[in-house]
């Protein structure tokens, strides 16, 4: 019997591969957009995704928003079925509630995604932080520490980035309960929450973000309002809500430093 | 007090159990006693057992004062069954430990020469013979049949055995004609072993005891190429793998390991073994040495081959497993976990968080509710477990509330959607479960949350009370 082969089929379909080969290759893999083209511009080609990202929960009760804005990052950095690693300190949970699977999934993020590791101390937090990142195919790891640990220091944080940046795995430290202090994370995010605009009959809409850059290694630094779309999952920049309040903290000082948009 | 237990000589000078103990002191002067702890005695009975799982692995509990061995198809590691015992005695008096033993083709007939006889190997051929001139003390029935036996001038098992079973359980209850079906082995009673049977087992036992971890070490890695080599045969991996030593002075410990994935590898087992012992609340102690080292596969489960594939995924799936394997042995297995869908109603029973080394990704499932496209989150992002009690001003006493207090901060409430009402599950629930009103609240900072008043207000007799749920996005 004799086989025969289409030659010029498989020749199509070598080229097919080749050519999605390629594709992948010039897709960046080093950063990540917002998917809101006025934010994109302003931060160049997007955040590194092999980094250190640091969200703040302005006050106790943003962390819900907090948390949002990172399953959100997490969701933009990494690819559509990679596991998601939730490293969180028992303490943040008791305080600020536990990450609820339901609520994730309307964020956009399937719950199959998510491995939630429960640590009891913040040395356990980083230990396995570092641990996930060292590992190409996670596609994102939080770290959730509570307030402000010791060990959450200037070094930790740089073994946490450098170890990121090794394995192009995104990091997010989600710091509910705490205050900014100097470590190595490339950019530093302050969240509130922000009025929603109403899905109609008064209710509650979209989750809105009140995000300010407050510190960006290698770029600007900006504040946005910005809009969470679940369906297609982008960041949508919107315009404040006339007479609803933004509130300005009256202990600090609004960022003016570089700042890039209103 | 009575006495309840005797030593030889003791016994030979005619004390006996359940005597009083001021008698006893009556005929000898400086009697040495010790009190009776029941506990005591089964931890040093359990000590034994876990000793003996260096016969056999199937090893059970027989009574407060004894263990049954099943030694079906390990006796040639011994020599033979004379060998064995002896090995057993010798061992076991070293420790200290006055052993009376039988080995017989059943275990009934085995616990009765072991306690009614000098006890020896019996063999089949020989055993009913013998059984039959066992005296009837060893059916061990109750006493008011034994002395109605006695009474009709049986003496030994024989003279009862001879007669017609239907009598016999009418006279003196089933449990007699029982005890003899299960001497005699026409009635099987299996034994029930204190640990699970593994999959597969290897161990070696050491001329020297073993004293130096890094020879330990050596030990454990060839046993673990042995054990992985005869699971590859069978197309299997370990998800559960039992690494025990014995230590000479009788201690027996034992590591145990889990995976999410099937281990096929020494390499990997080792980095998780290591793991397992730097997490040790005490650490692995050689004391004066190992003489047998063991490692099973508790269980083991099908392995999916699979071609190492140009594509990346396949490693990187294999990687992650990993990871979620040596953060379980570090933080517990309930430590990392992975959320499952339930069917309920019940926010807080909706998830299952479930170890992940126990589960597998990559099923798809449905959770509920499900989001309309386009639709704003139904459900919070973080969710407090319990519920905390919130104070609210209603606008209207059935709807939703106008302003709350949350942790001594006030809300004042721009936008509001609900009831979403979720009754209690009856069937679940004790009687006093209450049906929730669920409402999704935005403040005028733009805080979303999640609160519920429960119960409501046109049956209950007391004002319903408020809760704040969870916080949304």
């Amino acid at each position: 019997m004799v086989t025969t082969v289409d030659l010029t089929a498989l020749r199509r379909d070598i080229a097919s591969l080749s050519e999605r080969n390629a594709l992948e290759a010039q897709a960046p893999r080093s950063a990540f957009g917002f998917g809101d083209r006025s934010i994109d511009r302003v931060l160049g080609k997007g955040l590194q995704r092999g980094a250190l990202h640091e969200v703040f929960s302005a006050e106790m009760h943003d962390a819900g928003a907090a948390t949002g804005f990172v399953i959100a990052l997490a969701l933009r950095s990494s690819s559509a079925r990679s596991p998601l690693i939730w490293l969180e300190e028992d303490f943040a949970a008791q305080e600020h509630g536990f990450p609820y699977a339901p609520g994730l999934k309307h964020l956009g993020l399937d719950p199959q995604r998510l491995v939630i590791v429960r640590c009891s101390s913040p040395q356990d937090v980083l230990k396995a932080a570092s641990d996930s990142l060292g590992i190409r195919g996670t596609g994102a790891v939080i770290i959730a520490p509570w307030s402000n640990p010791k060990c959450l220091d200037l070094t930790a944080t740089r073994k946490l980035l450098l170890t990121a940046q090794q394995t192009g795995v995104p990091a997010f430290l989600l710091r509910l309960g705490a205050v900014p202090i100097d470590n190595s994370a490339v950019t530093r995010w302050m969240i509130r929450s922000n009025a929603s605009r109403s899905s109609g009959a008064s209710a509650p809409g979209h989750p809105v973000f009140d995000a300010t850059l407050i510190r960006n290694r290698q770029g600007m630094t900006g504040h946005w309002i910005l809009q969470w779309e679940s369906d297609n999952h982008v960041f949508r920049q919107i315009e404040p809500v006339s007479g609803a309040v933004v509130s300005t903290p009256a202990h600090r000082p609004p960022q003016t430093r570089k700042s890039a948009t209103g | 007090m009575r006495l309840t237990a005797l030593d030889e000589r003791a016994a030979k000078a005619g004390l006996f159990k359940t005597m009083a103990l001021t008698d006893a002191r009556a005929q000898f002067e400086n009697l040495d006693i010790a009190f009776a702890s029941p506990r005591k005695d089964a931890a040093l009975l359990e000590k034994l057992a876990d000793w003996c799982d260096r016969y056999t692995p199937l090893v059970a509990l027989d009574g407060p004062d004894g263990l049954m061995l099943d030694i079906t198809g390990c006796v040639h590691l011994f020599g033979d069954e004379h060998q064995l015992r002896r090995d057993i005695h010798q061992r076991l008096s070293q420790h200290g430990v006055v052993v009376r033993s039988a080995i017989t083709g059943n275990a009934a007939a085995a616990h009765a020469f072991a306690r009614h006889s000098p006890g020896d190997v019996i063999e089949d051929s020989a055993l009913k013979e013998k059984l039959r001139r066992l005296r009837l003390v060893s059916l061990e029935i109750e006493d008011v049949h034994l002395a109605g036996l006695k009474r009709a001038g049986l003496r030994t098992v024989g003279d009862v055995e001879v007669l017609p079973r239907a009598a016999l359980a009418a006279r003196f209850g089933a449990g007699l004609v029982d005890r003899l079906d299960a001497l005699f082995g026409y009635a099987h009673h299996p034994i029930s072993p204190r640990r699970i049977v593994p999959a597969c087992m290897v161990e070696r036992r050491m001329a020297e005891p073993l004293i130096v971890m890094d020879s330990v070490e050596l030990v454990l890695h060839a046993l673990g190429d042995e054990l992985f080599r005869q699971l590859q045969q069978r197309v299997e991996g370990a998800r559960e793998v039992e690494a025990s030593f014995f230590r000479v002075d009788g201690e027996v410990r034992r590591i145990c390991i889990q995976a999410g994935r099937p281990l096929t590898d020494t390499k990997t087992l080792f980095r998780l073994l290591k793991e397992r012992l730097t997490t040790l609340a005490e650490p692995l102690d050689a004391g004066y040495g190992f003489d047998i080292i063991r490692l099973a596969a508790v269980r083991a489960e099908r392995t999916q081959t699979m071609q190492k594939s140009l594509d990346s995924t396949v490693q990187e799936t294999e990687e992650i497993g990993g990871l979620i394997d040596r953060l379980s042995i570090r933080l517990g297995t309930s430590r990392v976990l992975r959320p499952h869908p339930v069917d309920t109603h019940i926010p807080e029973r909706a998830v299952s968080l479930e170890p992940a080394v126990h589960t597998t990704a990559n099923l798809p499932v449905e959770w509920a509710p499900v989001q309309h496209p386009g639709e704003p989150p139904e459900r919070p992002v973080r969710l407090f477990q319990p519920p905390e009690q919130i104070e609210t001003t209603a606008g209207i006493p059935d709807g939703a509330p106008a302003q709350f207090v949350w942790r001594r901060v006030r809300h004042n409430i721009v936008l509001a959607e609900g009831p979403e009402r979720i009754a209690p599950e009856w069937w679940r629930e004790h009687a006093g479960a209450l049906t929730r009103d669920y409402y999704r609240l935005e403040d005028n900072q733009g805080h979303r949350f999640w609160v519920f008043r429960e119960g409501l207000y046109e049956r209950g007799q007391t004002t319903p009370r408020w809760y704040l749920h969870g916080l949304f996005a």
